[in-house]
């Protein structure tokens, strides 16, 4: 349904008096989203998420590379037309709702940009769909801070599921909210996935979120994918290197710490890529291959895997 | 015994009312030992930190039959004894290490500053021990990085520093609050290691306070969960994380996706959930604070608070009639 | 459901929560009540003064007011060097000055929340272009910057309105720009732009509304400005020109009698003092009362 071909996006910073340098933002992602599925993007800070999503909302013009809807290109179907398509959940419930708006007001603002139906029909709409989300009538003519932080969040998905999209991006749904209220708004979205047979891209930096949502899993670092396929696949087994220090790393119930430390040092920043593979100088087992060249995304399995010792290391 | 709280009470008197944040609370602490507090926002695990560290706001009116670190009561030391005795017998480190530093001065200046409060050396002397603590948290190139100011370090290299600022006296008690919340899962994996190391190397007590329960159930030998400023379960880490008893921490693990249980859930399947909210401190329900959430609630629960007893048999304490009972692992139930 | 029983449902609106935190701040509290008895006066000056502020009367020069020797009750406050009562005069000023001030006002806030705007929203070089033409206007002193502009376009009030306004708008301009950078970075804004909102509905529907505390505060304190600046020129015999009852005109007039009839600078004087202090602590009160970070 969406496509995503090699899209990049590079910035050019130019700071008084350095040279002009060029951030790649996204460099070479490429998916492909179904029907009703669920792709987890997991990354850590400044591997492109956010770029990602914007990118994907027609916010930002990818430096090259497609976006396909149902195999047409965005101009092809006109930007109005693709924005109901494709809705966003932010991450912070507090900034992404106007504080001087009432809900219901700020649930229809889509609807009064992109439609023509009367006062009566966008209101109505706005309750059914506010109630779809868990929030009672009566409740909706509060204004946002009025409302917990959970309320906030359903709030936000009210809005973004309005206009009918078919798939939503959910950039971290979850991750400011009390731990006693994720799972409430994680199973809402399970529920809406299910009723009303969308598509999600669930951007999240906590596997435990993403593993439980997804189908399939895309790991990001630096721009770029490094490993991407089905979810038990990567789940259970991963390939690369810096999946697997990622999923050491997270905390879990279960499972006593690793020994070692998997990822060595600081995350680099997109203002000054390393060469090579960029994931060369935290990787334990980096040598001058992977300083020089940078692997490309190969099959591997199931999976796609972006390193050069793909073969050796499993 | 290092850490002795008993009874501590923390009310605000506000423009709308008194607000207890804090409510009986009673706990201990070993030396060399690690302790978990787990909460939601608003359950006054910050502010019992800051009671312990003498930083509460004027309007807080703070109670306790005891409360006493190493034999020394805390409840009668005046602004200069606290002054005395933070960073030197306590320190803490916070959730945003960016904002916990100074911008206008570098990271060394800040370093030998904190180091002359407490001991008596010469700066020289105070330079050369930055430079030891600095490679003690394991700081690559520490002799740059003194003269670097704030901003030009990433987020994990902050709370190094304030980590080495903080350790710079030897204090006996560590409190961390949420101090990995801000930062990326590998760098969060680092930090935590190294909160441990230092903490073995120094014989040092450490209270790790998040939300997160992965990282508690990982790193800490105790655990004790909060609810709307009440102990409401602790006891040794993995017996509470895999035998809770009390409904809220059961609930609470239960919701959690947890990345490794992927093999005994189904796939999207819908998480059990606590439902409601957490209680308005101002409006507290009567009786049990859990019962509005509680699926387990009785009648009993709704008219009277249950205390926290230690359950027969195991290391545990429970605030609940009717605790779960510990041979239901959290995976067979809800 | 219906459209009416909808507006009931709303609770507390942020105007009302405002009006309670304003109401527990007393200097704002009684600089309102001074600032409504003067708006009361100048509203009602045709019937209030007992005299018309440019009638003569003969003989009647200079007289001190009705509480000192030689005072009279016919003329409470005193009367000036060529006979107007003073009473009337202040009364009918009232209108004029106040008039002058939210004039002023207005110009220069409806002018200056447009370029900061636009300056703030999209940056680059709208934003150079804006942000170089304030800073042209602050190098120059303000008040020598209105003696110039008065004095290009001729002394007279509505002159003076202008010129007082241009030297003002630099203010607003870097203060809406300043706010809405800050707003345009939230979430909600990037929202907006996602379901497909145009600039326009974003800048004035979505992100001016947050701005609105500080640009009233501003504008309070603005007024009191203005009215001094429009008194000063007055003053200088830039603004309006006699016999016209305004307030700094007043002053000027009553300048060289300075020493043997205090009565007619004091009174004036008084009058700019008391609006002035009653507009700051207004201010002040909407300030407290607005901002979010005190408020927490």
């Amino acid at each position: 349904m969406l496509k995503v071909q090699n899209i990049k996006k590079h910035y050019h910073v130019r700071k008084w008096p350095d040279e002009a340098k060029t951030i790649r933002a996204l460099d070479g992602v490429s998916f492909h989203l179904q029907m009703g599925r669920t792709l987890g993007v997991v990354g850590e800070s400044g591997c492109g998420k956010s770029t990602l999503a914007r990118t994907l909302l027609h916010l930002e013009l990818p430096t090259s590379g497609e976006v396909l809807w149902e195999n047409q290109t965005i101009a092809n179907i006109g930007e109005q037309n693709y924005r109901k398509n494709i809705q966003m959940i932010f991450q912070d419930p507090y900034n992404s709702l106007n504080p001087r708006k009432r809900a219901i007001d700020i649930v229809s603002a889509p609807l009064q940009v992109n439609t023509n139906l009367s006062k009566q029909e966008i209101l109505d709409r706005a309750l059914d769909i506010l109630l779809k989300v868990g929030i009672a009538s009566t409740e909706a003519y509060k204004y946002p801070h009025m409302y917990s932080g959970g309320q906030r969040q359903r709030l936000g998905i009210a809005r973004a599921l309005i206009l009918g999209p078919k798939a939503v991006i959910c950039d971290e749904p979850v991750s400011a909210l009390d731990v006693s209220i994720q799972a409430q708004v994680l199973n809402l979205l399970l529920d809406l996935q299910e009723t009303l047979g969308l598509s999600y891209i669930f951007i999240s930096h906590d596997l435990g979120v993403v593993n439980h949502v997804s189908d399939d899993i895309m790991v990001m670092y630096l721009g770029k994918a490094v490993e991407q396929g089905p979810k038990e696949e990567i789940m259970q087994a991963p390939k690369h290197p810096y999946t697997r220090a990622l999923w050491a790393s997270s905390p879990s119930l279960d499972r006593a710490k690793t020994k070692d430390v998997l990822a060595l040092g600081e995350l680099p920043s997109p203002m000054n890529p390393p060469s090579g593979c960029s994931y060369h100088k935290r990787c334990p087992h980096a040598d001058l291959l992977c300083k020089e060249k940078a692997p490309a995304l190969m099959p591997y399995g199931k999976t796609l895997v972006a390193c050069h010792y793909t073969e050796k290391l499993n | 015994m290092l850490l002795d709280v008993q009874n501590l009470t923390i009310t605000f008197n506000t423009k709308t009312g008194p607000l207890t944040a804090v409510r009986n609370l009673s706990f201990q602490m070993e030396m060399g030992e690690t302790l978990g507090v787990v909460g939601e926002s608003g359950c006054g695990k910050s502010i019992t930190n800051l009671a312990i560290m003498g930083l509460l706001p004027p309007q807080a009116v703070t109670s306790a039959t005891h409360l006493s670190l190493e034999g020394k009561n805390l409840l009668s030391l005046n602004e200069r004894e606290w002054q005395c005795l933070r960073g030197k017998d306590v320190a803490m480190i916070f959730q945003d290490p960016m904002s916990a530093l100074n911008p206008c001065y570098s990271v060394g200046d800040q370093l030998i500053e904190t180091l002359l409060v407490h001991a008596e050396m010469s700066r020289s002397d105070a330079a050369l021990e930055s430079l030891n603590l600095m490679e003690q948290v394991g700081i690559p190139a520490p002799k740059e990085r003194l003269k670097a100011y704030p901003h030009e370090l990433s987020g994990g290299m902050a709370q190094r520093v304030m980590i080495a600022m903080a350790i710079s006296s030897n204090p006996k008690l560590l409190i961390a609050d949420e101090p990995t919340t801000a930062l990326d899962v590998t760098i969060q994996d680092q930090i935590l290691r190294l909160l441990k190391d230092i903490q073995e190397k120094r014989q040092m007590s450490l209270m790790l306070v998040t939300h997160d329960l992965g990282v508690v159930a990982q790193n800490t030998d105790r655990i004790q969960v909060m609810y709307a400023g009440e102990v409401v379960e602790a006891g040794l880490t993995q017996d509470v994380i895999h035998h809770s008893t009390h409904p809220y921490t059961f609930g609470l693990l239960a919701g959690h996706p947890d990345a490794r249980k992927s093999g005994e859930r189904n796939h999207k399947s819908r998480l059990p959930s606590i439902q409601g909210m957490v209680p308005n401190l101002r409006q507290r329900p009567k009786g049990c604070q859990f019962h509005p959430r509680c699926s387990f609630a009785q009648d009993t629960c709704r008219l009277e608070a249950p205390q926290l007893t230690v359950t027969p048999g195991i290391s545990r304490a429970t605030r609940c009639y009717y605790p779960l009972n510990r041979g239901e692992g959290r995976t067979d139930q809800c | 459901m219906e459209l009416e029983q909808a507006k009931e449902l709303t609770p507390q609106t942020p105007f009302q929560e405002f009006y309670q935190s304003f109401a527990l701040n007393k200097g704002a509290v009684i600089g309102l009540a001074v600032l409504l008895f003067f708006i009361a006066v100048g509203i009602s000056s045709p019937f209030l003064a007992p005299y018309d502020p440019t009638q003569l009367f003969d003989g009647a020069y200079r007289l001190p007011p009705f509480f000192s020797s030689g005072g009279n009750t016919k003329f409470l406050l005193g009367t000036d060097d060529v006979g107007r009562d003073i009473l009337s005069r202040l009364i009918h000023g009232t209108a004029l000055s106040l008039g002058v001030g939210i004039m002023i006002v207005v110009v220069s806030l409806v002018l200056g929340t447009i370029f900061g705007l636009l300056a703030g929203y999209f940056g680059k070089s709208v934003d150079r272009t804006v942000m170089r033409f304030t800073d042209i206007v602050m190098a120059l002193p303000s008040t020598l910057l209105a003696i110039v502009v008065a004095a290009i376009l001729g002394p007279g009030l509505v002159n003076a309105v202008w010129a007082v306004s241009i030297v003002a708008i630099p203010n607003y301009i870097r203060l809406v720009r300043a706010l809405v950078m800050a707003e345009k970075k939230r979430a909600y804004v990037m929202a907006a732009q996602a379901y497909g909102a145009g600039h326009i509905r974003i800048m004035v529907s979505e992100i001016l509304p947050n701005c609105t505390a500080p640009i009233i505060v501003q504008a309070t304190l603005g007024l009191s400005e203005g009215i001094l600046n429009a008194a000063a020129l007055g003053f200088l015999g830039l603004g309006a020109q006699p016999p016209t009852p305004e307030w700094g005109t007043m002053l000027a007039d009553a300048r060289p009698f300075l020493e043997n009839s205090p009565w007619m600078v004091t009174f004036p004087g008084l009058c700019i003092l008391l609006v002035v202090l009653a507009l700051n602590l207004v201010g002040d009160g909407l300030r407290d009362a607005l901002d979010p970070r005190l408020k927490r």
